[in-house]
């Protein structure tokens, strides 16, 4: 077998490769030398990835075309080289012609030359990857990882230093560990990496390589195998941070208002605050770790069963809460605390953390506040999920429940039915904010009584739980004193009438109203005034009220009758035409009729007047004015006729009273005639002297029976009442036609000469010569006669008096004519006869 | 003969001063053959601007397929044209052509080869074809190049072409088609319809030991068998200097084994100082390589039996292409007219030869387009 020198040196090159990195450019070889040396013009290698054939690479196939079809099926220019035996894949080869044996075993080596590339570059892929998979594993690592050796000179560096440095970590090989990491100048003092290599063991401790900068260092002396020092392997992280934070943790464990104990789970303590040390009086920490949290610092009273419960809580991890009394070892003071236990990690092992408050404040303050709920004179409540939970005295007061009864029990149901769904909405609007002011409803009572109740509702905390918190004042007085006032507002006090204001209201709305035609009838009481005047204003009330009785009884309940003047009431009448409002006034006329027959010693007098109005406020204002205007025209009709009647009733009236006094009148107007015809009187002035003789004292009408009648002498008082009959006489004589001519006269009769009489205190002639004469004629009179106190003089007794009284209460040239008047005995007789 | 196109094909030369007026005289010569062309290729040497040629050409054959490059010499009825503008038309029934410009092909070669092969493919389709390809010789790695344009196109297509340069100047050199100007591009036609009978030969035999390219990178080779590449080649080559390494690297040539016993030649072009060595075309790291040498003798009678070979067409062939290199042409001198003779005297008076001086060569004998350097290509189209 003969070779020349291009098959040789073809032969040579074809196992001659130059490893590229890239599979790509191993390819591109691969074709360069199948191309140029073996006139290859395709070519494909499959390598075997877990049972399947991914194609590595190809050359000489058309995008698209179908190269695994050519490799099942070579044909005489195919060659297909299985690399160890088909487990690591195939390699195609194809030829532009047929293949000669020659050409097959060059194919051959080349194959194998490929196939040992790959291996190899395969095996190059899985170091790689391997060493890939350790630099991602050192780069994941938070922490600063440099390799370096004695000088501190970096021999590699992973990301997080690289990132620290900001450089990338190639940049850092070949730095000083102090310059690139810290931009020192030297290395850090005690920095443990020099101790490393010192020691050959391990080291690790606390570096500043900066102001204000702490870093945890390790180093790791690496040894080769015969046990010298190659390097040191930093570790480092900073901890900057982590020492702040525990020095701030330190500042705030020890600043705290509680006092903190943090105990090992067996209950040893390890560590407490200074908040502990002043709290419970201890001088350091030393002493208060000695002593026991059961045994120390517990009062001797608490239930230390208890304790040890939430201790074994707090083991398992739940965060107890409970109030404590808690002891001062030092003195044996005990003072209200409330404790919370909780699980914690404490320098790496489990712990119990204690944190303990003084409550004796919150104490004090809930007694207070207990207090002012037990004492408070408004009720108060607390309410969750619609339940009674917390009542105090005065709910229970003011409900007529006790506690028991009312706890559990629905809130609402003490309401009156018809004020729940106000209440409801009311509290819910307070609750929200929206309302600020009280709201009123009704509760009933255990008793059954309806009270008005006052509420405002609060929304707040309480055991761990949104309540309401309600606060009731009893308003029943209140509300009725309201209503009472609204009452009086609106009605006449005396009658029980609608007053004036709720008769204008009334007359406005009913104007505005559909209830046309409405009648207006408005009644005046006549001689009112003279009643009250004479007869005293009880009695004018009396009048007022039979009035305003006739008027209720007989209008409609839908009529609106009102006082409002002093003797005038109107009466509304709703859908009453003028036809209708006439009968009515009719009824009401006989009514009166009936009543005055019943009431002869007072009879009531009344004007009306009615109107109709058909449609429109205007119209009723004026048809209240017609109405009006009608009643004053029969006031002015009835005029003196009506007065009339009333002083014929006082006279009957008086009459009544006194039938002694009546008897006296008569005779009296006869001394009085006697007199005055012999004083030469007018006739008109013996009438009028007449008159008075029987009523002068028509003024006594209004003086009570007790003063009247009194046996004994009158007290100043009394006497005061008595004098002011004159005035009431003239008042009354004055509104009758009758008497009018001697209102004066009995004004004046009881002056005395002297002046020293009354009401005046006119003198001498001043006084009129018909008061004078009466004046003596009525002492003769009433000396002469019987009196319930007294017995009567004689006439010459009398006669006597009235001469001694001549000049001072007497005129005395009058007295000197009725002596001699009376002592012509034929007179006196006379008089007597007639008095009989 | 039934089934065979009727293949016309013209060619013209004018070496006007004018750019436009001389492509244009040189096609009214070729298109008086061939009336409308499937394809033009045009040749320009220095001293005519390619954008006028191709703008004048394009005035002629109107939007037809039109590949072109810059070359130091044309080859026209065997004279050598160092001034002016040769084209070559090829018309008839059932011809068919597409171009492609792959422009900055130094970048990703492989990349570019490839792309410029799918746009052949994606213009004209992937039925068999002759793909001719003017590549800027001087810049890239052509080898990579067109294992990329094969990669895309496969072995159903034949390979020829040349490289194109600027007459040693290493300035610039410009390759185009009807679709445009361009410079480290490569310019490319597939032509159908017709068959052409390629041939390559160089002449030149192993002269010395072989010995292993052990650090290269493109066209510079660093070290040889492990020693500065320089030192390695005056210990091969041992009268050769640094000052007469242009002469001795034109004598003694590097060659790469290859298919058939065959050699590839890879030319010196400068010892650089640092002891490297720049070659024309590039050379794969790790290669075995041997010294080579010929003579005029061999090399001519190289270019004879070419030119036998690939003028023993089944039928007469219409047209024979050459692309001749350029370092044959220098080495040669005056007896570069010797290869010119040798080719002339197998070849019908007829048929019109067209060629280019060449910057290394392209051709797909051994199977896959290879990038040669010292080389004669012949192609008779019939």
């Amino acid at each position: 077998m003969s070779f020349d020198v291009a098959e040789l040196l073809t032969l040579y090159e074809i196992v001659n490769f130059s490893f590229p990195e890239r599979y790509e450019e191993l390819i591109q070889e691969i074709a360069e030398k199948g191309s140029r040396l073996l006139g290859i013009r395709r070519l494909a290698i499959m390598v075997d990835e877990g049972g399947r054939l991914i194609c590595l690479g190809k050359w000489g196939f058309r995008k698209g075309e179908d190269f695994a079809q050519r490799i099942t099926d070579p044909g005489e220019n195919g060659f297909v080289y299985t690399m160890s035996h088909g487990l690591r894949g195939l390699i195609f080869l194809e030829a532009s012609a047929r293949i000669s044996g020659r050409e097959k075993r060059l194919f051959n080596i080349f194959a194998r030359r490929i196939e040992d590339v790959i291996a190899l570059k395969q095996m190059e892929s899985k170091i790689k990857e391997s060493e890939r998979e350790k630099k991602t594993i050192l780069d994941s690592i938070l922490e600063l990882l440099i390799y370096q050796d004695a000088e501190h000179r970096i021999m590699w560096a992973n990301t997080s230093a690289a990132k620290y440095a900001g450089k990338r970590s190639e940049e850092l090989t070949g730095g000083l560990c102090y310059e690139t990491l810290y931009r020192r100048k030297e290395p850090c003092a005690g920095c443990p990496v020099a101790s490393a290599l010192k020691t050959g063991v391990p080291q690790e401790g606390l570096v500043t390589p900066l102001e204000g900068k702490q870093f945890f260092v390790r180093g790791y002396p690496v040894k080769s195998q015969k046990g010298i020092i190659e390097g040191i392997v930093e570790v480092c992280f900073e901890v900057t941070e982590r020492i702040q934070a525990e020095e701030a943790f330190r500042t705030i464990f020890n600043s705290v208002h509680d006092a903190i104990f943090i105990h090992e789970p067996e209950g040893k303590i390890l560590d407490v605050n200074e908040t502990m040390l002043r709290m419970y009086g201890i001088a350091s920490k030393e002493e208060a770790v000695k002593l026991s949290i059961a045994r120390d610092y517990s009062s001797p009273d608490s239930p230390l069963e208890q304790l040890r419960e939430w201790w074994k809580k707090a083991v398992e991890g739940e965060s107890p809460r409970f109030e404590w009394k808690a002891r001062r070892p030092v003195d044996g003071t005990v003072f209200d605390a409330e404790v919370c236990l909780k699980k914690i990690t404490f320098a790496g092992k489990e712990a119990i953390l204690a944190t303990v408050r003084d409550i004796t404040a919150r104490k004090r303050e809930e007694e207070l506040l207990r207090s002012i709920f037990g004492h408070s004179p408004i009720g108060m409540y607390i309410v969750s999920k619609g339940r009674f939970r917390l009542v105090n005295a005065q709910f229970e007061k003011l409900s007529g429940y006790s506690q028991e009864e009312l706890i559990g029990r629905e809130a609402l149901s003490l309401v009156y039915p018809e004020d729940r769904e106000a209440v409801r909405r009311n509290a819910v609007r307070m609750l929200k904010g929206m309302a600020a002011q009280p709201y009123d409803f009704r509760i009933i009572t255990k008793h059954g009584e309806i009270k008005w109740v006052e509420e405002t509702v609060a929304s707040l905390q309480h055991e761990g739980q949104r309540v309401t918190l309600g606060n009731i004042m009893d308003i029943t007085e209140k509300k009725r004193f309201a209503q009472k006032l609204e009452y009086v507002s609106l009605h006449d006090q005396l009658t029980g009438l609608y007053n004036r204001a709720y008769f204008e209201e009334q007359l406005k709305r009913l104007g505005k109203s559909n209830k046309y035609p409405i009648s207006i009838i408005v009644a005046d009481v006549n001689g009112l005034k003279l009643v009250n005047d004479t007869m005293g204003h009880q009695k004018g009330d009396k009048l007022l009220i039979a009035c305003a009785q006739i008027l209720k009884k007989a209008l409609r309940p839908s009529d609106i009758v009102a006082r409002v003047g002093g003797d005038e009431f109107v009466a509304l009448l709703p859908r009453t035409d003028e036809a209708t409002g006439s009968n009515i006034l009719h009824q009401l006329r006989l009514s009166i009729e009936r009543y005055n027959r019943k009431h002869p010693q007072l009879p009531l007098s009344v004007s009306f007047g009615i109107a109709t109005a058909y449609n429109s406020e205007e119209l009723l204002k004026q048809t209240y004015r017609r109405a009006d205007d009608l009643m004053y025209r029969e006031k002015l009709y009835l005029g003196t006729s009506a007065r009339s009647k009333i002083v014929n009733a006082l006279l009957a009236a008086l009459s009544e009273r006194d039938h002694l006094t009546e008897g006296h009148g008569r005779r009296l107007q006869h001394l009085c005639r006697i007199l005055g015809e012999k004083m030469g009187l007018s006739r008109q002035q013996l009438a009028n002297l007449s008159l008075l003789a029987q009523v002068h004292d028509i003024g006594k009408v209004g003086i009570p029976d007790r003063i009247l009648f009194k046996k004994g002498p009158l007290t100043e008082e009394e006497w005061e009442i008595m004098r002011q009959h004159p005035e009431k006489g003239y008042r009354i004589a004055l509104a009758s036609p009758d008497l009018a001519g001697i209102a004066d006269l009995i004004l004046k009769h009881h002056e005395k000469w002297d002046g020293s009489g009354y009401p005046l205190g006119l003198k001498g002639e001043e006084i009129p010569i018909e008061c004078r004469i009466l004046a003596i004629a009525d002492a003769f009179d009433a000396m002469t006669s019987d009196r319930p106190y007294r017995r009567a003089k004689t006439v010459e007794e009398a006669l006597e008096e009235i001469r001694r009284c001549a000049g001072t209460q007497f005129d005395p040239k009058l007295v000197e004519i009725f002596l001699q008047v009376i002592l012509t005995k034929e007179e006196v007789s006379k008089g007597q006869k007639v008095a009989n | 003969m039934a089934g065979i196109p009727e293949l016309r094909v013209g060619v013209g030369f004018s070496d006007e001063h004018d750019a436009e007026a001389a492509v244009q005289r040189a096609l009214e010569q070729a298109l008086s053959r061939t009336g409308r062309p499937a394809l033009t290729l045009v040749l320009t040497t220095e001293g005519y601007a390619p954008e006028e040629v191709l703008a004048g050409a394009v005035k002629m054959v109107g939007n037809s397929p039109l590949v072109g490059a810059w070359t130091p010499g044309i080859i026209f009825g065997f004279e050598v044209c160092a001034r002016g503008v040769g084209v070559c038309t090829i018309g008839g029934e059932g011809i068919e052509a597409v171009t492609h410009l792959e422009r900055t092909i130094s970048a990703c070669p492989f990349a570019r080869g490839e792309k410029a092969g799918e746009a052949l493919i994606d213009k004209g389709g992937e039925s068999p074809g002759t793909v001719l390809l003017f590549p800027d010789g001087s810049s890239a790695n052509i080898s990579e190049l067109l294992r990329g344009l094969y990669n895309a196109m496969g072995p159903d297509f034949k390979y020829i072409g040349g490289g194109s340069g600027d007459n040693l100047r290493f300035n610039s050199t410009y390759q185009f088609t009807e679709e445009g100007v361009g410079s480290d591009a490569i310019a490319a036609a597939v032509l159908r319809g017709i068959n052409f009978n390629v041939e390559l030969d160089h002449g030149w035999s192993p002269a010395g030991e072989p010995f292993t390219i052990t650090r290269a990178e493109g066209r510079r080779v660093y070290e040889i068998d492990g020693v500065p590449a320089f030192e390695r080649y005056t210990a091969l080559v041992r009268r050769c200097t640094r000052n007469g390494f242009p002469y001795y690297g034109m004598q003694y040539p590097f060659g790469l084994p290859a298919a058939g016993g065959k050699f590839i030649i890879r030319d010196p072009l400068k010892a650089e100082e640092d002891g490297s060595i720049l070659f024309v075309t590039e050379i794969p790291e790790n290669t075995i390589a041997t010294i080579m040498e010929g003579d005029a003798e061999s090399l001519v009678a190289a270019a004879g039996r070419v030119a036998e070979s690939a003028l023993n067409t089944p039928a007469t062939p219409k047209v024979l292409i050459l692309f001749d290199c350029v370092s044959r042409y220098l080495l040669l001198g005056k007896d570069f007219s010797r290869e010119m003779e040798a080719i002339a005297r197998r070849l019908k008076p007829e048929i019109p030869v067209f060629g280019m001086l060449s910057f290394g060569e392209i051709s797909s004998v051994s199977g896959t387009p290879l990038f040669y350097n010292k080389t004669i290509v012949a192609a008779a189209g019939w």
